[in-house]
Parts: C-alpha cells; structure tokens; sequence
C-alpha cells in the first residue's frame, strides 16, 4: 500500500462536522438559523447577519464549474504525478452563494470549461480522510 | 475626510540590491535598506525612533534591525500580510507621528524571496506560515498552495465575463519588462515582444510564467516624518496627500462567496483615497499598481475607476499604460521586472518619480529619451494601489 503524501485537511471545532459527512460520502453545508442563507466555509458566525446559530444541512453535491485552473507544474511535489490536472470553482445548484474549491476528475482538462455540470464524488484517501471532487455529470457538455 | 493635509511625508527611500541568492540574512538586508534611506533623507540611523515591517514569508523584527542601527525606538511594529502594507504602514506612520508616539518613522520589508522562503514556490513554508483561519484545509488537500492558482481562478473568470485575453494580460508583462529595461536595479532588464510571451511556459492556466511576479531576495526602506521635521532635511519632502490603510471588504477571506467574484476591493478604497487627498483620476500623473500577476494590474485599473469594470483588458491594449501614455503604470518594471519585494519596491519609485529623480540611464538631467529614461514627465501627484482577491486593499495618494 502506497502511502498519501498530499496535504489532508485538520478538521477543527468549526469543520469535523463537515469531514465526517464527507466519510459517510455526504457534503453538507451550514445554514444560517437566522437569515436562512447557505455559507460556505464553514465558520462560526454568519458573514451575511453575524449569527452565530446555524444548522449542518445536506446538499445534493449537483453544481456547475464557475472557474477553473489548469495546473501544468507542480508547487508542491506531492502533486507532481497529477500533473496536468484541474482545480475548480463549483457552484452548488443550492446557492450561488455557495461556491466550493475542489478538484475536476474523471475527464480530461482540456474537456472542463465554465458552465460544465458536475456531481460531487468521493475519495477515500487514507482510512480517516475522505475527500469531496467533482465529476461530469452524466451527459455534460464536454467542449 | 482630510486630516492628512499633506502635514506628513516621505523624506528618505533606499533599497538593497536584487538578486535571486543574496547570500545574506534578512537582517544584513534590512538594515541596509533602513540605513540607505536615512542616508537618503540626510538622517543618522539614530534619529530615527519608530521603526516598522511587515512578512508574509520571511523577515526580521524591528527591534533587531534597531539594534544594529543603535536606534532608541519609541514605536516598532512586525505586522503579518502581504502586498497592501507598504501603503498602510505609511498612513499609519503619520498617524503615530500625528499622537505622539514616533517623530521619524522607518518602514521596510527585507526577504531573502527566492533563495529563502519562496512564496510561490514548491516548498511547504509558505503553507505553514500562513495566519489566515482554518480555510487552508478547504484549498491545500486539492492543490492550492500558492499565489499563482488562486489569481489564476480569478483571472479565468474574469476572461470569462469580460473577454478578457491572454494577450491583453501580456500587454501587461511586456510593458513591466519594457520599463525595466530602463532601470539599471532590475531583475529581469531585457524587453520581451508578445511572441514571447505566448512562448513562455505554461505555470497554471490561464497563467504563464510572464504573469507571475518574481521571486526575490533583497529590501527596501522609506522614512516618514512630519512636514516641519522635512524643512532640515535634503531633499525636498514627498507629501502624503491620501491614504487607505488596510480596507478589507465583507467575505474577505473568500470572495468567491460575493455575488460577483470578480468585484475586488480596490472599488472602495480608490473613492476614499482620491477623496482624502482631494484629487480627482485626472491629476494623477502616474499609477504603481500591485502587480503580483499581470491580471491584478487590470483590476486595479478598472476598480480604482481609470476604465469602466470589465475594460481592464481594452485599456492596456490601447496603449494608455506606456511611460508617455496618458496614465503610465509601473515605470520602475513592478514586481513582474524589477523585483518582488511586495510592493515597497514600487511606493520606492513612486517617491523617486515625484521628486523627478529616478535613478535610469539618464546622466544628469532627464531627456524622456525611451531609449535610456524612464522618468515620467511632470510627475507632480502620484497613486500606489493594491487591491487583490483576498479582499483587502491599501493606497496611497503622494504629491511633490
């Protein structure tokens, strides 16, 4: 078994929440108690009305690519065999408000374009961690 | 919204030499820097008594730079963060001046940039180091680790909503690498037409490497002090007129989170600063634009309201950025020619082209000969702008 020598993420008190739904292959999102708007990252309070009172609530991980980069080198070497590969903004179909960096997998890079539709899926990438990409979803325009 | 009143300026600036491996601490570079430009202001080290820096990845702490220029501080700061501290760190100068907490202040950023920590490089430092929150946990495990991907994402949005090209990013390199030809202290002093850049190497699209800033090591200082403290000094004072320091917009940390993404900061801080300095865009004679990437040059053009939003692009292929344009950016070849030392570099040239004395390859008097001058004509009121997608922007307004 190789091991993974990528960046893994350190959940805290304002994100375990989120990595653990992410393990059982779920991505949720908070939501303001208060003024009912989806947030994201996750953080302690509401940047649109300062509340802190949210809820964790599930999305259907269904979004559109609404930017992209090409990596052609590597920066960290971890990612060195990846190369090329794609880092994307999402925008969930819940909120425009709700705009996810992630990874572009399962097509080529010169296929991604803005606008894409994609699906969330999930990598288990060490027996603790789970990570949230994104995919075409079935029928998306490739350009 | 005028309390600067032009009562403080900039009476001494100074820099190290620019290399790729200094060979040399940060501390050896600092105190250079500090010392150059207290020479340059006709000031013993020791009559300065406030003394400030900033780091994003590499420094050195006032009280030690202090200690070896036999300062007595009043006032010394370290703060974290990057390009908007030049400017913020000289409006706040004044204000320690204004209360009584400093009478010659000193500013200065010292990196060894590229042989040391590289900011945009492949080592994990600059990862580590980094005091932003907890989000580093939403970019790091997909592969965002520096600078360039995050300004690419923006940059690719912004072609997208606007049209914005490739070539019109290039326009922008070409004419940073085109000023520093004619600055004897940069890094990078040879011109480079559009067919190199199209033929430059891929880093992350839509950047190449011609988009991205240097990395270097090296320093620069600027001395602040009041106008009346400026009579007895050698040259005569550069005034600050305006000044934003630190604005930071609402979704700060992720603008992608704003309705618009493409929306930056500098929107806000241009209108506060013409307003302070009481100035409108047609007195300024020339712009510093913080150019860590060429696509920040045409936000900062479009958010400081020299172009209408999303005209960015047009703007600099019409030609208006040129040293003879009708709005010259960067004569001193930024930081995507002259060197990276986050911003200090330029408000350094800035100052040196209010006073009409910048150092190109004029002998004497300046002949606005392109060949070998770089001298702006009649530089009488100057802007230093930044305003970058982590949502937080500084500027500064200075006039002769």
């Amino acid at each position: 078994m190789t091991t993974y020598t990528k960046p893994l993420p350190s959940p805290d008190p304002d994100t375990k929440e989120f990595w653990a739904a992410c393990q059982k292959h779920k991505l949720i999102i908070q939501r303001c108690l208060s003024c009912k708007t989806l947030r994201w990252p996750p953080r302690p309070n509401c940047p649109f009305c300062t509340s802190p009172k949210m809820q964790w609530e599930g999305v259907s991980g269904k979004g559109t690519v609404y930017s992209y980069v090409v990596f052609r080198r590597a920066f960290l070497a971890s990612f060195a065999k990846d190369i090329p590969f794609v880092m994307a903004i999402v925008e969930l179909e819940e909120s425009p408000r709700v705009r996810l960096l992630s990874n572009i997998v399962g097509c080529a890079p010169e296929a991604v374009h803005i606008g894409m539709r994609v699906n969330a899926v999930y990598e288990d990438v060490t027996p603790e961690v789970t990570l949230f990409k994104f995919a075409p979803a079935a029928g998306a325009q490739a350009r | 919204m005028t309390f600067l009143n032009d009562k403080y300026c900039i009476v001494g600036v100074g820099e190290t030499e620019y290399s790729k491996s200094s060979g040399r601490t940060t501390q050896s570079l600092a105190a250079e820097a500090v010392r150059r430009a207290a020479e340059d202001a006709g000031l013993d080290t020791r009559e300065i008594d406030g003394l400030m820096c900033y780091h994003e990845n590499d420094s050195v702490q006032p009280y030690v730079v202090a200690t070896d220029l036999g300062m007595q501080l009043t006032l010394y700061m370290d703060t974290p963060g990057g390009g908007n501290a030049t400017e913020a760190l000289v409006a706040i100068a004044a204000s320690a001046i204004e209360s009584g907490l400093a009478k010659v202040v000193g500013i200065y950023r010292a990196l060894n940039g590229r042989s040391g920590v590289r900011l945009g490089g492949t080592g994990g430092s600059y990862v580590s180091s980094r005091g932003g929150g907890t989000e580093a946990q939403f970019w790091l495990p997909f592969g965002l680790s520096s600078a360039p991907s995050s300004y690419a994402m923006f940059a690719q949005r912004h072609m997208y909503q606007y049209g914005t090209t490739n070539q019109q990013m290039g326009m922008v390199a070409i004419n940073a690498r085109r000023n520093a030809s004619l600055n004897p202290k940069a890094v990078l002093r040879t011109p480079v037409t559009m067919a190199d850049y199209e033929a430059s190497r891929m880093i992350v699209e839509p950047f190449r490497i011609m988009d991205c800033a240097l990395e270097t090591d090296g320093a620069c200082a600027l001395i602040v002090t009041s106008a009346d403290r400026a009579k007895s000094l050698k040259h005569s004072p550069i005034h600050i007129s305006g000044a934003v320091a630190r604005l930071c917009s609402p979704l700060a940390r992720w603008l992608w989170a704003q309705e618009d993404p493409t929306d930056w900061p500098g929107r806000q801080a241009g209108q506060r600063v013409l307003d302070m300095a009481g100035v409108t865009r047609r007195d300024i004679d020339l712009v510093m634009l913080y150019d860590c990437f060429t696509i920040t040059v045409i936000k900062e053009m479009e958010d400081y309201g020299f172009c209408g939003k999303g005209e960015g692009g047009p703007f600099v292929a019409e030609g208006h950025i040129g040293l003879d344009g009708d709005l010259p950016v960067n004569p001193n070849g930024g930081l995507l020619a002259e060197a990276y030392v986050n911003g200090s570099n330029n408000v350094v040239e800035l100052v040196r082209q209010l006073r009409g004395e910048v150092d190109d390859g004029c002998r004497g008097k300046h002949t606005f000969d392109r060949t070998h001058c770089r001298q702006i004509r009649n530089a009488e009121i100057g802007l230093s702008a930044v305003g970058l997608p982590q949502g937080y922007a500084s500027a500064l307004v200075l006039r002769r």
